[in-house]
């Protein structure tokens, strides 16, 4: 197998093996470290935590344990280990997470491209996971599921308290809430938590929610959860977001850039990039709220 | 209302896989409400409010797994949680094995795999040309499956892969076996020293199967597109892939396969040959052996023909061998004879005539070539020269030969090799004629077909059979089975279970023919 890129945010030390999928293999710190690892196979994209592997490293799922030096990786079969060091790896490059976003976007602009992804998750994504939210049809439409009509009520309640003065309340509702193995909740504060970030250059960030505030009330046992939060809080984003940004702050976007951008989102999981992005879309839109009196 | 519920510990499951759980279960019954969610607070008071809690969730953390289901009684609540632990138990299996992603778009897949160089193209024919453009750009050969591609748009396509050294396979090219791999409809092949180019599926298929099966193997198998060797189009891919064979190491002997090119084309072919230091047999089915053999290629006059040259020229056998096989196919075909012999003796004086149902368009063109010169009221929905065109296609008149992969019959329905329901209808049709003396099949095995033809095929058969004995007669059936051992359905198996039924499972597709004739000659 052939690594091609590491995070920029990986830190040194022993991990055991804590979930295994199909293109991720997650490993957790030993010695109480709550932080994750992931070895990940292409097309899954870089991030401050992964180690991405060509798509052809069948034996990633083999690897039971790992162990980050300052100059090598080792991954450890039941059978065998294999060593990466990093300087050997010729064409294998640091992943930088972290980016800088542009000093010339504006409100409206924002506005108008975020108005294009809402179109373009409309038009493709309308049944899937918390879509229902940005069309008053479908959030009207009952559900026969007796669990699906109850997480959609009290996710539209949250969220509507999510959106007011007493957004803590609404982050802490949302949190863990609704179907999803990262709940789709969490991946709505997720998507709030980078517009936030978007908003705060070009708006009173003294209007808005504080992301490390969002980020505690959303703290669980789930690791997965967790680790998003961390990571995006400390404004360190997976290649996806990354992406998702730079479409999102560029002055003119071609429809082409940004429709592929949303479709990849979209991809991520049954419905979390969809969830991720109605965070993001309605936290822009609905901005205002996060002020009004109750 | 009973409920129950499973609850996995230490266990993950990406979000999908929680999904299609969760789809499933509740399709199983119309009472069936169900849930698969994280053991959350907050999903746990959803599930609370929803009437779907038990005190057992109380000591589940935010990383376990609960499923649970509710339904009218306890029998369908066991088979929800049946369907659930079989469900698991196959996600667990499958984050073990190495299940491919499926990109959704051409960009997708090209990053997924960025030394792939070829893309297999099965999307509507109105959005096929602009996809198999962008695939061309990135420098990938094209194998286009789509069918209802404009002609223009074939040339243009073709003309870009030719000027940038690449394979445009198509439109409506539904076989290929490339470096190995079966592509699309094709079945799975030794490899060895014969490359193929053709310009016929069924024909590829037909060809590639028998050399396999009889001891040869396939270094290439390029199909090409049944338009690309008219005059318009002027044989670009079937001359491209002549060429790439002509300088490819591991072909030692090329077969050519389609039915007649258009003159210029053909020259072409001939030029090209000319320039060839390997053996070169071609099968254009209906032209002249003389016109072929002018060119410098050795020519054959059917599909089994052209293989069985092939596999004469390959090296693979001493003359001896040679000899040995020759007379073991006499053998067994006259062993067949026999048999059909016998059957067509006890036929009634009405019985005289041949219906032919086949799935492979190559087959039908075939056999009518090889009957209509016996049979003068030989009658085709697609008829060749000197065959009658049938007034109703889905009514037969006398000898009848028709291909049920024509688009008559395949508008708005998969084609009859992966759809059997048409056919088998019209099995039933022909057996309640007493003028039928004989039925004719194909059945063409491999990736892409039908995979369990058997659950389809048999019971039709033994209806057709029982019509027959209801009213004291006898339908001799032949078919002949594309297919080797190796692929999927298993060929000897199907050939097994068919010659249990008494149907005469000819080695190929003009020994099928010939087989029936001798059924409506009488032995004659």
């Amino acid at each position: 197998m052939r690594l091609l890129s590491y995070g920029d945010s990986l830190e040194t030390g022993s991990y055991k093996l804590h979930s295994t999928f199909k293109n991720v293999i997650n490993f957790t710190g030993l010695g109480g470290k709550k932080d994750i690892v992931s070895l990940v196979k292409t097309p899954i994209t870089d991030a401050p935590n992964h180690l991405v592997f060509d798509y052809f490293a069948s034996d990633l799922t083999s690897v039971t344990s790992l162990i980050i030096t300052d100059h090598q990786f080792i991954a450890k079969t039941s059978r065998t280990q294999i060593s990466f060091a990093k300087a050997d790896c010729d064409d294998c490059k640091t992943y930088v997470s972290t980016f800088e976003l542009p000093k010339n976007y504006t409100l409206e602009q924002l506005e108008h491209n975020i108005q294009s992804v809402k179109k373009q998750v409309c038009a493709y994504s309308q049944d899937a996971g918390l879509s229902f939210l940005l069309d008053n049809k479908t959030k009207q439409a009952a559900s026969t599921n007796p669990f699906e009509r109850e997480f959609k009520i009290k996710v539209t309640k949250d969220i509507d308290k999510f959106f007011s003065p007493h957004w803590i309340q609404g982050a802490q509702g949302l949190r863990g809430c609704g179907p999803g193995l990262t709940p789709s909740g969490d991946d709505f504060l997720l998507g709030s938590i980078i517009a936030i970030i978007l908003l705060t250059p070009i708006m009173d960030s003294a209007k808005l929610p504080e992301i490390n505030v969002i980020a505690d009330m959303a703290k669980s046992d789930n690791l997965i959860s967790n680790n998003m939060f961390f990571w995006t809080v400390q404004k360190k984003y997976t290649g996806m977001i990354k992406q998702l940004i730079q479409v999102l702050t560029d002055i003119n976007p071609t429809t082409k850039k940004l429709n592929q951008c949303v479709n990849e989102v979209t991809n991520l999981g049954s419905t979390s990039g969809v969830d991720l992005l109605v965070g993001l879309i309605l936290s822009i839109q609905r901005r205002h709220q996060w002020q009004l009196k109750q | 209302m009973a409920i129950k519920a499973i609850i996995k510990t230490g266990k993950y499951y990406d979000s999908v896989a929680l999904m299609i759980m969760a789809q499933k279960i509740n399709r199983l019954h119309e009472s069936l409400n169900s849930a698969v969610v994280m053991a959350t607070t907050e999903n746990k008071s959803i599930l609370k409010n929803a009437g779907l809690y038990l005190d057992e969730f109380e000591k589940t953390t935010d990383a376990d797994l609960i499923i649970v289901a509710e339904a009218s009684d306890q029998q369908i609540i066991k088979k929800a949680m049946d369907k659930a632990d079989e469900l698991l138990c196959a996600f667990d299996k499958s984050s073990n094995d190495s299940v491919d992603f499926l990109p959704k778009s051409l960009e997708g897949a090209i990053e997924q795999m960025p030394q792939a160089n070829l893309a297999l193209i099965s999307v509507a024919g109105k959005y096929a040309t602009s996809e198999a453009k962008k695939a061309l750009a990135n420098g990938l050969n094209v194998m286009l499956f789509s069918d209802n591609v404009s002609l223009e748009d074939e040339i243009e396509l073709k003309k870009i892969g030719a000027k940038k050294g690449l394979l445009v396979m198509g439109p409506d090219c539904g076989t290929a076996i490339i470096n190995g791999v079966p592509l699309a409809f094709a079945n799975v092949v030794n490899r060895g020293n014969i490359g193929v180019v053709a310009a016929s599926g069924t024909g590829l298929q037909s060809v590639t199967t028998l050399i396999s099966n009889n001891g040869g193997g396939i270094s290439q198998a390029v199909g090409t597109g049944g338009r690309d060797i008219k005059e318009q189009v002027g044989g670009t891919t079937f001359l491209q892939a002549l060429a790439m064979l002509k300088s490819d190491p591991n072909t030692e002997v090329i077969l050519l396969v389609s039915k007649p090119p258009h003159p210029s084309v053909l020259d072409k072919i001939g030029a090209l040959v000319k320039t060839i230091d390997k053996k070169v047999v071609a099968l254009f089915l209906g032209a002249s052996s003389e016109q072929v053999e002018s060119l410098g290629m050795i020519a054959a006059d059917t599909l089994e023909e052209a293989a069985y040259l092939a596999l004469e020229h390959c090296g693979k056998f001493s003359e001896a061998a040679l000899c040995d096989f020759k007379a073991n196919k006499l053998a067994e075909f006259e062993g067949l004879q026999q048999t059909v012999i016998q059957l067509s003796r006890q036929l009634k004086p009405q019985q005289k005539y041949l219906r032919a149902l086949f799935s492979g368009g190559t087959y039908s063109y075939e056999a009518q070539l090889l009957a209509s010169s016996y049979l003068p009221d030989l009658y085709s929905a697609a008829p060749v020269e000197g065959v009658n065109k049938l007034k109703d296609v889905h009514r037969s008149e006398k000898h009848t030969i028709i291909d049920l992969g024509e688009d008559e019959f395949t508008a708005g329905r998969p084609h009859p090799m992966i759809d059997f329901s048409l056919r088998n209808q019209r099995i039933i049709q022909e057996a309640q004629d007493p003028s039928v003396a004989v039925i004719l099949l194909d059945l063409v095995l491999g990736h892409g077909a039908n995979l369990s033809p058997l659950d389809e095929l048999v019971p039709t058969i033994e209806k057709a059979q029982d019509l027959c004995k209801q009213q004291s007669r006898l339908l001799p059936i032949i078919c002949s089975v594309t297919g080797t051992d190796n692929d999927p359905q298993i060929k000897a198996q199907v050939v097994t279970a068919l010659t249990k039924l008494q149907v005469v499972v000819a080695p190929s597709n003009a020994k099928a023919l010939k087989l029936a004739l001798s059924v409506l000659k009488g032995g004659k």
